[in-house]
């Protein structure tokens, strides 16, 4: 049921996404990797017109890598409605098809990450990776202990749009349960050889963004714009 | 020779000094009988508007008596002769014109002798610039031209007979204000010499180009240059009596306008990018890169443009209008907009930037623009969600939710919002009074004006202002247009992208424009805002790029005779008057809300194609169609039938889209504007006089079956002077009803059409 939902979206998609949807889909059906990831030496596809709108939930991102960060001076999460202060997280670089990655205004995909909403760094549509901040989360363990979620082995998925400033835990547990109803997977699949990250420590969230600025640089170097205001941040 | 000799030597000596009525001049025998059809009895004031616009003062004509001038309003006619009839055979000295002691058939004489306009003691001020239109009234008078295009002078043979057929001198002179005219009316033509013509005595083609040739526009920061135009009756190289003046007032007659998207006289100075550090901004979004005149330490104190990029945007994609716009003289301040998580953090982005860019000028470049920035005169700019995010802001400033030290409400005094989203809906995404102006593509693929989704209807925002707004809408241009960088979200049909250095254009000329009209009280480039754009266009934007303008007034400087908003019975319009629909089909008033999820026609969706509304917004329109010749007639009510108290007739007006008589029409759709006075005298124009119609819906797909996308709304603003033309004798201060006529001879013979808004506007 939900690769034939997926695969109905990709009939949308074009060029490189098109060829990656399909790949995607079969790893969302059997949790299964092993593509080698670079990243891109071509130029930015030319895209001609705005994808369709996917399908939401949807499972379709693939984790590539996992850092644990820590701030010494706290910073907000503004991408939730209780805008949480945090001092630690994770840094996740993902792979998506476009559709889900291109900016939208209207509709945009709210990416969850566990019990926490993602902040996209990049738009990561001309390359397919999306670089994304997420502060700690707290959840309830099977046992019954309260510990902070772990994006590794956490379910990562695009939930339906919404602006993240009206998204709460309320919001997000529904979202969890619709997730769950699709039958998403419970974790993200992952690339051949992940493994996570040891923790990076910064001054402050100007000093993460630095930090990103690299990782966007590696990744999706197109994206010019978004690593100089990275770097320009002080 | 004085063409307008005095009252006694024009009686002795030019008996042919008389106005002429329709069908040409009469003998004196016609007089009586063309007096009482004319019905010009108690509407003195009519006759005079009809002559002329006189300008209040004594400098210029006024309306004036002369002999026989019984009731002294200007003219010798039927009111003169009832008076005259009507005290026959007493005393009363002011029929008795020869001072015999007795009205009597000397008098008589003397009246029928006069009969007509008395003559202008004074230069006349009138409308001269025109453009040429192919239908009645050939020439439509108007303000605004591009440097290079022809400028017409037109001088109505019908309203000023004398001068049919005279050979005379007409002057292009630099603007002067009426005190200036006062001072000097010695006429100095911008040319070099004045230009030697014969006036035209056909009605038919009252117009004559002007010879332009070397004169250029612009006027410092202003991209208009204005000029006054002159017809030096008698030729002697002055302004006098019974000379023509087109900006006679402190305005001028036209304005020469320069390529509004070109940039403009100063050089630019960048500072690509600094960090506020402001605490109140999350340290993520405390970029900002700002343009500002090279020069700005010579200018004074310059308005504030601050821009609110979208989502998935960059404060540094705006390059193309902040380099624009500083180049006519604007600090322009572009900043990283917290759009991701949504628009209240937009909004607060956009609040904080600006309050921090003020509080911090004598750090920020080095000081260099400290002292130079005019915090009390401040626009925003916004693209997306940041074009709702400005909505928003201002709303705060409004709600009091929002205050800064800095900065307060009144400083904003014009928003622009690029396809803004509408998240937030009516109570918040509200830009109230502040004058408001939309920038869209109607190929957007993302805030797409979609009939299923409220969030992407950026009209909305526009419909909810209150204020003076503006709309331009443009064909085959895409969200991203607007920016440098943004995703190709094209979605128009193959072969209509017209890229986005095209709409950057359209962008930089139109928000110009506004700007100095609002800003700076500046009108002109006002014209580029509500004309068709098939009449007039920046010059850098291409003849086959389709624009759609739309204005509305402000409140003070409208008087609204139907709005649909009240009286929601299509028989009652909204300011009380009968309304009575002749032929016409399938009328209703209804909210402009699109009320299912396609644009495929239904009966039962009868505002089909209109994104303009959610369903708790109040913008209401009329909506009907017709396969024969049909009308609309509005009757005027008695308080508002002064239309002089306007300059113009306008309405908004939209083809209903994928409707039947929509696709048989696929073009510009043309109808019938009809003034009635009281007496029963009408003057029609057909409102492709304009140089354009109603344009067609957009070719674009999706959402159902057919084809046409969001009803695009256009202002159809009508000069009044148009209809006090070729001869008309209609009074405008009693203007009983308005009709607007469809099919047949009137205009296209099929239409679906959305109406709105008609209302007289003052300027």
């Amino acid at each position: 049921m939900q690769t034939t939902s997926f695969m109905r979206t990709t009939s949308n998609f074009r060029g490189l996404s098109a060829a990656f949807m399909a790949l995607t889909a079969c790893i969302v059906s059997s949790s299964t990797f092993a593509q080698e990831v670079t990243a891109p030496t071509k130029a930015p596809t030319q895209q001609v017109g705005m994808p369709a709108m996917p399908v939401t939930p949807a499972a379709a991102a693939e984790l590539i890598e996992v850092i644990p960060f820590e701030l010494a001076q706290p910073f907000t999460h503004s991408m939730r409605r209780e805008r949480p202060e945090y001092t630690r997280g994770h840094v996740l670089v993902l792979r998506a098809p476009e559709a889900y990655l291109v900016p939208r205004q209207v509709a945009e995909p709210v990416l969850l990450v566990g019990g926490q909403t993602a902040e996209r760094i990049n738009a990561g549509y001309a390359s397919g990776f999306l670089i994304v901040v997420v502060p700690e989360w707290r959840e309830r363990g099977a046992d019954g202990v309260e510990r902070a979620g772990d994006p590794s082995t956490a379910r990562i998925w695009f939930a339906s749009p919404e602006l993240p400033e009206r998204v709460d835990a309320a919001w997000i547990d529904a979202a969890a349960a619709s997730a769950s109803k699709a039958g998403l997977a419970a974790a993200a699949p992952r690339v051949a050889g992940f493994a996570p990250a040891k923790a990076e420590r910064f001054e402050n969230r100007d000093a993460l963004g630095r930090f990103l600025a690299d990782i966007i640089a590696k990744r999706s170097p197109s994206e010019t714009d978004v690593i100089d205001t990275l770097r320009a941040t002080n | 020779m004085d063409r307008f000799p005095t009252p006694s030597m024009r009686l002795l000596q030019n008996p042919n000094t008389r106005e002429t009525a329709p069908g040409g001049k009469l003998a004196h025998g016609g007089l009586l009988l063309w007096a009482a059809k004319r019905s010009c009895g108690g509407r003195a004031l009519a006759c005079a508007v009809a002559l002329a616009t006189f300008v209040p003062g004594a400098r210029f004509a006024t309306a004036g008596g002369c002999l026989g001038d019984v009731d002294s309003n200007g003219e010798v006619g039927g009111t003169d002769l009832a008076a005259l009839l009507s005290a026959w055979g007493g005393t009363d000295s002011a029929a008795d014109i020869d001072g015999s002691g007795l009205v009597d058939a000397a008098d008589l004489t003397v009246l029928l002798g006069a009969w007509g306009r008395c003559p202008a003691t004074a230069p006349v001020a009138t409308e001269l610039a025109s453009i040429q239109a192919t239908v009645a009234p050939y020439a439509i008078y108007l303000d605004s031209f591009n440097v290079g295009a022809t400028v017409n002078l037109a001088v109505d043979p019908l309203k000023f007979p004398d001068l049919a057929g005279d050979v005379v001198d007409v002057y292009v002179v630099p603007n002067r204000t009426a005190a200036e005219w006062s001072a000097s009316s010695a006429l100095i033509d911008v040319r070099g010499a004045s230009q030697t013509v014969a006036l035209p005595a056909n009605p038919t083609t009252p117009n004559i180009a002007l010879t332009m040739t070397g004169v250029t526009g612009g006027n410092g920061l202003s991209p208009g240059r204005g000029f006054d135009l002159v017809v030096d009756a008698n030729r002697d190289g002055v302004l006098g009596d019974g000379d023509l003046i087109d900006g006679a007032g402190d305005e001028p007659g036209f304005w020469y306008v320069v390529d509004l998207a070109a940039a403009g006289p100063l050089a630019v100075s960048q500072i690509a990018s600094y960090d506020v550090n402001d605490p109140d901004i999350l340290d993520t979004m405390e970029l900002e890169r700002i343009y500002y005149p090279t020069s700005i330490a010579t200018l004074g104190v310059r308005p504030l443009v601050v821009i609110s990029h979208g989502n998935g945007h960059n404060y540094a994609w705006y390059d193309y209008l902040g380099n624009h716009l500083a180049s006519w003289g604007y600090v322009v301040m572009s900043h990283q907009n917290d759009t991701v998580p949504g628009i209240e953090t937009a909004s607060t982005t956009t609040l904080e930037h600006t309050e921090s860019f003020l509080a911090q000028l004598a750090t920020i470049g080095g000081g260099v623009l400290n002292g130079r920035v005019d915090g009390d005169v401040i626009v925003w700019i916004g693209h997306s969600r940041g074009g709702e995010g400005i909505a928003r802001g201002y709303d705060r400033l409004f709600d009091g939710t929002f205050t800064s030290p800095n900065y307060q409400i009144g400083d904003i005094r014009l928003l622009i919002s690029i396809a803004p989203t509408d998240f937030l809906g009516t109570a918040s995404a509200n830009p109230h009074g502040v004058p408001f102006m939309l920038m869209y593509g109607a190929a957007d693929g993302d805030v797409c004006g979609c009939p299923d989704s409220d969030i992407a209807d950026s009209f909305n925002i526009l419909e909810r202002a209150e204020g003076l707004r503006q709309s331009t809408y443009v064909h085959g241009a895409d969200h991203n247009d607007f920016n440098c960088c943004g995703f190709n979200d094209f979605a128009g049909p193959t072969g209509t992208a017209i890229g986005n250095a095209e709409a950057q254009d359209v962008m930089k000329a139109a928000s110009l424009a506004m700007i100095r009209r609002v800003v700076e009280n500046d009108s002109s480039a006002e014209e580029y805002l509500w004309r068709q754009y098939e009449s007039l266009r920046p010059i850098s934007v291409a003849s086959t790029t389709t624009v759609i303008n739309e204005w509305i007034a402000a409140p003070a400087d409208r008087i609204v005779l139907d709005n649909f908003q009240t009286n929601t019975s299509t028989t009652v319009s909204s300011s009380g008057g009968a309304v009575t629909l002749v032929g016409v089909a399938n009328e209703v008033e209804g909210l402009q809300n699109d009320n299912n999820t396609a644009f495929t026609w239904v009966t039962t969706d009868p505002m089909n194609g209109a994104t303009r509304g959610r369903t708790t917004d109040l913008t209401r329109a009329f909506v009907l169609n017709w396969t024969i010749a049909s009308s609309i007639n509005w009757t005027v009510p008695p308080d508002r039938r002064d239309f002089t108290q306007g300059k113009f007739l306008s309405m908004r007006a939209a083809q209903g889209t994928r409707h039947p008589q929509t696709i048989a029409l696929l073009g510009d759709l043309t109808y019938t504007v009809t003034l009635i006075d009281e007496l029963g005298e009408e003057t029609s124009l057909q409102i492709s006089a304009l140089g354009g119609g109603v344009e067609e819906p957009y070719q674009r797909t999706g959402f159902g079956t057919g084809t046409g996308w969001q009803n695009a709304m256009e202002t159809i603003r009508l000069p009044l002077s148009a209809f006090t033309s070729g001869g008309s004798a209609i009074d405008l201060t009693r203007i009983a009803s308005v009709l607007v006529q469809f099919g047949g001879t009137s205009g296209s013979a099929q239409g679906r059409l959305v109406i709105d808004d008609l209302q007289i506007e003052k300027k």
